[in-house]
């Protein structure tokens, strides 16, 4: 009798443990795919980055922005800057009292130019 | 159940009782037979274990190598400025292959296909596909946004590779700095072949290298600089007409290289022209009689080893007649000429009696402290050792005080330069990123802080007075050295062939950066006119300086002011 109970339960304990190791193995599985798909994706990723810096850096090559700068200069009214505009923060005299008001006033040359660009 | 079924003769005594009687097989002798089999079967269950644990353990390999769509192009690192701005870097590209013989309907497969790639020829490729062949490549190098929608159109037997391949996005902009890889990748010219001597080459050699685990490499250029210098050398290429030109930006302290260009040059992408011979490296691969430039030399020499006070004055009222040759002044003054004087008329009488006074062994001595009669030492491979006179004699060194008889690189001459303003040091060139306590450790004493002092004062006044007033920029105090010499043509000085430099320094008070320009025969802008380096090196240097010093960080002074405190130091 005893015999057969333990029969019995060696019988189940295969059983579960079969059916626990094939789960576990299938889980295994599909860690193991995912893991691949996710480092076939940062790969991909890689590759794409490289690719958006290389086209970054040629659309900011100093050629480019100069030949839109000669393009665009006479919409904006751009122009070098001569070594003279070119002064230290401390060279910048404080601000005189009376002229908030006045700055309020005047119309801000570069946003009208912006708000002309937009419309 | 079973137990109750067995008749009881069955049970394991009775067994043994039945093997015991049988006296053909001994008892002893069918156990062992029995451990045996019991033992094999045991191990070979053992090994098969085994061997599925090792399965089981040892994910699948999946490397570049077991990827058959990928070429193993060997990867580089990235070359990056200073800043960071990428000069070069890898970029991976899909090639589309076909298989003709998988191709279902090759009319379907040519009309699906010119709809996506519409610069491929429609008949061309319908015969391509029309064959039985194995294999075939339809376009290598496609876009990302292209290799999407052939896949998208599900043509069986198309497929794609990928590719690494070299990519400056900056064009011919740093070309001749940074050279060019060939097919599979290896740097065969410029730092890309500095990079690849110094352990890539290895690396690769072993497959240690991937684009993932290399380093970015940082150059001592400085692109935006890099650019407008390649921008004004451009210019003044189709203004005067010259049939080369080459600029270099030097940090005068720690002779890093912020920007070099040599026209005409190729573009890396494409370098179908960089094996003709007039894109040479200009800067570092040719060598040059490069004129009054080298008075500054002169200069340095005799004033530094004491020959010649600032104070001295020697005649410049005659030419100099040494046996069939004759020295004569570009700007003659027909007077004699103090020091000063002798250097902002460019006379070639004067410099010559300066170094005769000092002597041709001394000249010698000084000019090779200076670096300018051995090999020039840097990254760059493509480096011309200088074309030294064969015998030096009292003519020779006449010829070479004013910088004739004497062909050097002009980086050669833009290192000396540094060492001149920077206080007497020599400090090596580099194309990689240098501090000043590094060069500081490089640099060799050639000529003193007095006699730097004043050359420094020389240059300024020749920007002043002489010959370099179109090289001044107002605010960065541009002080420097014209130089307009003859070339040779057919064995004699040519009247009318030129070869233009102009050396400069500034701030010129401190100087930071050297800058020289040369242009090979230019031409007169204007008919009529003429074409000394006062009218189209000079010019080419202030506009580079003009463009540049912001970005190199110089502050703009007022010029009037320091002017006045350097005469009075």
């Amino acid at each position: 009798m005893i015999r057969r109970i333990l029969n019995l339960l060696l019988l189940l304990a295969m059983i579960t443990g079969a059916a626990v190791t094939y789960d576990m193995k299938h889980k295994a599985e599909l860690a193991a795919d995912r893991n691949a798909k996710l480092e076939s994706e940062i790969a991909k990723d890689k590759d794409s980055i490289a690719l958006l810096r290389a086209e970054w850096s040629l659309l900011t090559q100093p050629s480019r922005l100069q030949a839109l700068v000669d393009k665009y200069a006479d919409h904006f009214q751009l122009q070098p800057f001569t070594p003279a505009q070119i002064a230290r923060i401390d060279d910048i005299p404080l601000r005189s009292p009376a002229a908030p008001a006045a700055a309020a006033a005047a119309p801000d040359p570069i946003a009208g130019l912006a708000a002309a660009a937009r419309q | 159940m079973a137990d109750v079924a067995l008749p009881p003769m069955h049970d394991a005594g009775a067994l043994d009782e039945a093997a015991e009687a049988a006296p053909a097989v001994p008892r002893d002798d069918m156990r062992g037979r029995v451990r045996l089999v019991t033992l094999t079967f045991l191990l070979v269950f053992l090994a098969l274990a085994g061997r599925l644990i090792m399965f089981g353990l040892t994910p699948a390999g999946r490397g570049l190598a077991d990827d058959p769509n990928v070429i193993a192009a060997s990867a580089r690192p990235d070359l990056v400025d200073r800043n960071g701005q990428i000069l070069a870097t890898d970029i991976k590209m899909a090639s589309l292959y076909a298989e003709p013989r998988n191709i279902l309907d090759p009319d379907e497969a040519t009309e699906l296909l010119t709809s996506v790639l519409p610069d491929l020829d429609a008949s061309e490729l319908r015969r391509k596909l029309s064959t039985s062949a194995g294999f075939v490549w339809l376009k290598r190098e496609i876009s990302p946004i292209q290799e999407q929608q052939v896949h998208a159109l599900g043509i069986p037997g198309l497929g794609f590779m990928s590719e690494s391949r070299r990519f400056y996005p900056g064009g011919s902009t740093a070309s001749h700095i940074l050279g060019m890889v060939n097919i599979d990748n290896q740097g065969i010219a410029g730092f890309e072949k500095f990079v690849d001597d110094h352990g890539l080459a290895a690396l690769h050699a072993a497959g240690f290298a991937s684009t993932e685990d290399m380093a970015p490499v940082a150059l001592s250029i400085d692109l935006r600089v890099q650019h407008i210098v390649y921008d004004e050398l451009t210019d003044a290429q189709q203004r005067y007409h010259a049939e080369g030109s080459a600029a270099v930006v030097l940090n005068a302290h720690t002779g890093e290289v912020l920007a070099m260009a040599s026209l005409p040059d190729f573009d890396p992408n494409n370098p179908v022209d960089a094996q003709k011979k007039d894109r040479l490296n200009r800067m570092t691969a040719g060598a040059y009689e490069l004129g009054s430039v080298f008075k500054s030399f002169t200069f340095a020499m005799a004033l530094d080893s004491g020959a010649v006070k600032m104070s001295d004055v020697f005649d410049a009222s005659q030419p100099i007649h040494v046996g069939r040759f004759t020295i004569h002044d570009f700007h003659a003054q027909h007077r004699p000429l103090t020091l000063p004087e002798i250097f902002i008329y460019s006379s070639n009488i004067g410099a010559a009696r300066m170094a005769m006074k000092a002597g041709g062994d001394l000249q010698q001595q000084y000019l090779r402290r200076f670096g300018l009669l051995t090999k020039l030492q840097t990254d760059l491979p493509e480096v011309a050792s200088p074309i030294l006179p064969k015998k030096w004699t009292d003519l020779t060194t006449m010829q070479v005080a004013f910088g004739q008889g004497i062909a050097v690189t002009p980086m050669q001459t833009a290192v000396a330069d540094c060492a001149l303003v920077n206080g007497g040091w020599l400090v090596p060139p580099t194309f990689e990123p240098r501090t000043a306590a590094e060069a500081q450790k490089l640099a060799v004493r050639v000529v003193s802080q007095h006699t730097s002092d004043q050359l420094r004062y020389l240059f300024r006044l020749n920007v002043e007075k002489g010959s370099g007033r179109s090289a001044n920029v107002p605010g960065y105090m541009v002080g420097g050295k014209t130089g307009t010499a003859q070339k040779v043509d057919n064995g004699h000085y040519s009247a009318n062939k030129r070869l233009n430099s102009f050396l400069a320094a500034f701030p010129i008070d401190n100087p930071q950066y050297v800058v020289l320009v040369m242009l090979d025969d230019p031409q007169p802008e204007k008919q009529g006119e003429g074409a000394t380096a006062g009218m189209n090196a000079a010019p080419v240097v202030g506009a580079i300086i003009r463009r540049s010093a912001a970005l190199l960080g110089v502050e703009p002074r007022d010029d009037a002011k320091l002017s006045a405190q350097m005469v009075s130091d």
